[in-house]
């Protein structure tokens, strides 16, 4: 592990065909996420944050470009060596209920990886189970025996966490795993998360469409649009000086307890322009309030504009 | 007509309302002894999580529940003065969509999909307002030009799945304002829509909502959209209102814990990162079997042993607009004492 | 467009690989063709030269996949040969069947639609109902009745007892539409007694879930009245599976029509086909066959042009 880099993601894109014709669900996109660390991927639909999550997980493994974890490549792997990464490299989503067969027993579901890994001890699978419900504060005694049903969305999402924890992975890769629930039981799950990352030393890639969500859990946030990176800084920068206009509309536009009749501006007017066929140049250009001809013609380049601050903007926004 | 207005009644005034289902598991107590009233032009922000009965409130009122008898009501839903409850069906229809119209959560589902968007606003030109085909057209392109959609007389012909989530939001705010009700109901309009969207379309209920001085209900389990677009606030919680007033009022001064609870556990943009949130523990109660006493009395901090076997009646303390159902209110304007540690 | 010319090019196929088949069948039954059609017309036995003769007119002394690449070839220039035993030409038999056939099964049709749809709906609407579990228990007894029984039965009730309708034969159209009509009538009412509880119970299912839908919560609050709702609002995004049931009912009843035109004596298509099986004429089967299966690719395209009628989204998705 060089510098604590637990993965590295390098230049990936990811396409699809569609209607028969080809497009890029997310192209060029680069990250590196340190170990113990919160990564942040914030956007709206379309963006291509869920499918930047799944590229990394290699489900698909991506088009173009590599991803290394504890070093390894992984874009190369057979089925049967991936499985064995997957161990250490889980993934939750953003529908608890549907994730859990509805069928199975709460803790067949749990202990299903530690199975598929070829553990064959029922004692030990047992205790394993337990700690990891306890962990995500089921009471095992309880649970064991129910099947998912049986339970309430946040709790389901508990039961998914559990699952994700019992390979003690390194690193999970949360896709919009609160965007279901109510605000109760979203500040339940957050905190949860919180607290599995301390306890079993986690790293989280964490993917939400809500800026405060990812704001309140995230060490450094990315926000994306129409399949690329538009900005990545550590969390409180992001929201005290954003630099991509991009950022800064979407701020604007949430509606926060206090505020008074936002005003979403003419910043973010317009439509979110078809993945099929994003606009020439800078893909924020047609919804942008700095755009000028270069926008048109040039796209920008990801570049660094302070040290661990990067943007893709001709015109970034400086400072207040 | 100027003199009369002072005892004109309020445009809505909903009087101890009930709507029970009957499942098979038993009967779902989904809206349970519901009272408030709407003056004109107003908006009203309902504020509740999912099983609060926030939604089935407002089916309820505009009556589009089944009716197969499986939906029990009870109480007075009072439309300038006339219960709707009691009104036979063909009134009611009348109501409907002239007088209360609704915008829904999901613009993916609430349109048609195999009827052309023009068809879908004509139609309650030509049934409601005995429009000819010509003139509908015309007024259905001043419709979907007027809620910001380009290109509005194409529009006519097109089907909803041509257009983006935010656009047929567009679509069904221009179905609802066809016939210039008195009262619309939002039902969680933004829910489905992207950040940027979502403050599109809110901005524009709000613009429709002063031209043509009409009265809105607000139902959101966002107390930010609350906050920035409704003038008074009624907090749901397990099929009762927990507490009413004016927004502004509530954000500053909520007395009700259930309130309190629900604005600090949601992350704000403002806190730095990793500041741990102020969930509130547990869930929220069974609708087949709500508990005896305050419904919130699970998961409140400040529990006392009254509030296990007493239900609390929604009521004011000092400001007659500040009504709220709690036996041990949260003091006006700083934290409950009776609780040493507060919310955990 | 390009999504039917797709559709149709995965027809045409179809359509070859169904008359191979058919051919090779025909060509498997037991015992020799020609002495079939010689024994049946002379008394005396044939003589062998007879019998090549025969032979080499029909071109049986020819290996059967040559037989069915010239057969083929006639086809496609619209001569499918001529009867081994009347020596009318196929086509002409057909075609004075086919129209008889193609009235009756349109009768079927329209009348099954006209009954299951109504009843479907309302079933949908009012489900559990007192109504749904009459009109339910109903269908599924229905189900349990075959044809020739409930055929019967219509001619015990309507022919006979009440002396309303004829009970069968069939008189052209030229010597009067209604008495052409009446003949059908019955028939008709056969065919789609069988049919309706199928269709009614696949209506039901689905208005029953589009009913569940945001846009029929939508066209409530907009105050459409109920009947606007279900007809003009639920019925088209409902009707997926009815108009593909009712397309492959509307193919079997090119073959399924058989028992109703015998106890009916109907001059159609089917009797035709039970005929010429019973006298072994294997080129006006053949023909019968082949014009089963272009009905079947007709069917076939035109429910899924229907698709595309009844939901624009299907056209989309080519």
């Amino acid at each position: 592990m060089n510098n604590g880099t637990l993965l590295e993601v390098n230049d990936i894109t990811v396409e699809y065909v569609t209607q028969g014709q080809r497009f890029a669900a997310i192209s060029d996109v680069t990250l590196d996420i340190a170990e113990g660390e919160t990564l942040g991927l914030v956007g709206e639909s379309g963006c291509g944050k869920s499918t930047t999550g799944r590229a990394i997980i290699q489900l698909p493994t991506p088009t173009a470009g590599h991803v290394k974890f504890e070093g390894q490549e992984l874009t190369g792997l057979t089925h049967n060596e991936m499985r064995q990464i997957r161990q250490r490299l889980q993934i939750i989503f953003q529908d608890p209920v549907s994730s859990l067969n509805p069928r199975r027993r709460v803790k067949d579901i749990v202990a299903e990886p530690l199975i598929i890994a070829g553990n064959k001890d029922a004692a030990d699978i047992d205790r394993k189970v337990r700690e990891v419900l306890n962990a995500v504060g089921m009471d095992p005694d309880i649970t064991l025996d129910r099947r998912p049903h049986q339970f309430s969305g946040g709790q389901c999402q508990r039961i998914c966490i559990a699952r994700a924890l019992i390979m003690e992975p390194k690193l999970i890769v949360c896709d919009e795993p609160v965007s279901a629930l109510d605000v109760s039981v979203q500040a339940q799950i957050l905190n949860l998360l919180e607290d599995m990352k301390e306890r079993y030393g986690l790293t989280l890639l964490f993917i939400s469409h809500d800026l405060a969500v990812v704001k309140n859990i995230s060490d450094r946030v990315a926000v994306m649009y129409l399949g690329k990176f538009c900005e990545l800084a550590d969390s409180e920068r992001i929201y005290e000086a954003p630099a991509h206009p991009y950022t800064a509309g979407l701020m604007a536009t949430i509606p926060e307890i206090g505020d008074k009749a936002i005003d979403s501006g003419p910043a973010l007017a317009g439509e979110i322009p078809s993945p099929l066929n994003p606009p020439s140049g800078c893909r924020f250009r047609t919804r942008c309030p700095q755009a000028q001809e270069k926008c048109t013609a040039e796209e920008p380049a990801f570049r660094d504009i302070d040290p661990g601050h990067q943007v893709a903007c001709h015109f970034p926004l400086l400072g207040e | 007509m100027a003199d009369n207005q002072s005892i004109e009644p309020p445009l809505l005034e909903v009087n101890n309302l009930f709507t029970h289902f009957d499942t098979p598991r038993g009967i779902a107590h989904a809206v349970d002894g519901v009272s408030f009233t709407l003056e004109r032009g107003r908006t009203l922000g309902i504020v509740g999580e999912s099983g609060s009965g926030k939604s089935v409130l407002s089916r309820t009122i505009i009556d589009i529940l089944a009716k197969d008898g499986s939906v029990l009501h009870e109480g007075e839903i009072l439309f300038e003065g006339r219960d709707l409850r009691q009104l036979p069906e063909k009134e009611m229809r009348e109501i409907r969509g002239r007088e209360i119209a609704m915008v829904f959560q999901d613009p993916m589902s609430s349109l048609n999909p195999v009827k052309k968007i023009g068809k879908q606003i004509t139609e309650v030109l030509t049934k409601r307002l005995g429009m000819t085909k010509q003139a509908a057209k015309l007024r259905a392109a001043e419709l979907i030009d007027s809620v910001g959609i380009p290109d509005a007389e194409q529009q006519l012909t097109r089907f909803p799945m041509h257009l983006s989530g935010g656009m047929r939001q567009r679509v069904a705010i221009a179905i609802a304002m066809a016939c210039e009700p008195k009262l619309l109901i939002a039902d969680e309009p933004t829910t489905a829509l992207d950040v940027t969207i979502q403050a599109q379309i809110l901005d524009l209920l709000r613009e429709q909502q002063r031209e043509r001085d009409m009265s809105v209900i607000l139902i959101t389990h966002n107390l930010g959209i609350v906050s920035g677009y409704t003038d008074d606030v009624a907090v749901m919680y397990a099929g009762r209102i927990a507490e009413r007033c004016g927004t502004d009022e509530l954000i500053a001064h909520p007395r009700m814990p259930y309130t309190e609870a629900l604005m600090n556990s949601a992350p704000a943009l403002s806190d730095p990162p990793h500041t741990r949130l102020n969930a509130i523990p547990g869930l929220p109660p069974n609708l087949l079997n709500v508990p005896p006493g305050c419904r919130f009395h699970a998961r409140c901090p400040y529990v006392q042993d009254k509030c296990k076997s007493d239900m609390p009646e929604l009521l004011a303390e000092d400001n007659p607009a500040h009504t709220f159902a709690c036996w041990h209110p949260l003091a006006n304007g700083k934290a409950n004492e009776v609780a040493s540690g507060g919310i955990q | 467009m390009q999504y039917f010319r797709l559709k149709l090019l995965h027809l045409v196929p179809v359509f070859f690989l169904v008359t191979f088949a058919s051919f090779m069948v025909l060509n498997l039954l037991p015992g020799d063709l020609v002495d079939a059609i010689l024994l049946d017309e002379e008394s005396a036995p044939p003589t062998e030269e007879d019998r090549q003769a025969l032979a080499k007119e029909l071109n049986l002394d020819k290996p059967v996949i040559v037989r069915y690449a010239i057969w083929l070839g006639n086809m496609l220039t619209g001569d499918l040969g001529r009867s081994y035993v009347t020596a009318q030409p196929v086509t002409e038999a057909l075609g004075q069947r086919i129209p008889i056939s193609l009235e009756l099964m349109l009768m079927a049709q329209i009348l099954a639609v006209l009954i299951s749809v109504p009843l479907g709906i309302i079933s949908g609407y009012r489900a559990n109902s007192a109504f749904d579990r009459s009109v339910s228990a109903g269908a599924f007894g229905m189900l349990a009745i075959p044809v020739f029984i409930a055929g019967t039965m219509l001619i015990w009730i309507f022919a006979i007892i009440l002396g309303w309708l004829p009970s069968s034969g069939h008189t052209a159209m030229s010597e009067g539409v209604w008495r052409n009509l009446e003949k059908f009538i019955l028939p008709a009412f056969t065919i789609a007694l069988v049919e309706v509880p199928v269709l009614m119970r696949v209506l039901r299912t689905d208005i029953i879930t589009t009913l569940q839908e945001d846009f029929i919560a939508l066209a409530k609050s907009k105050g459409m009245t109920t009947s606007y709702i279900l007809f003009h609002h639920a019925l088209r995004p409902s009707s997926f599976s009815y108009v593909t049931l009712l397309g492959l009912q509307l193919g079997n009843l090119i073959t399924g029509s058989i028992v109703v035109e015998t106890l009916f004596s109907i001059p159609g298509v089917g009797q035709l086909l039970i005929n010429s099986v019973d006298n072994r004429d294997e080129i006006m089967v053949q023909g019968v066959i082949t014009f089963v299966a272009l009905v079947y690719v007709g069917v076939n395209l035109a429910v899924d042009l229907m698709y595309a009628v009844l939901d624009p989204r299907v056209a989309r998705r080519t």
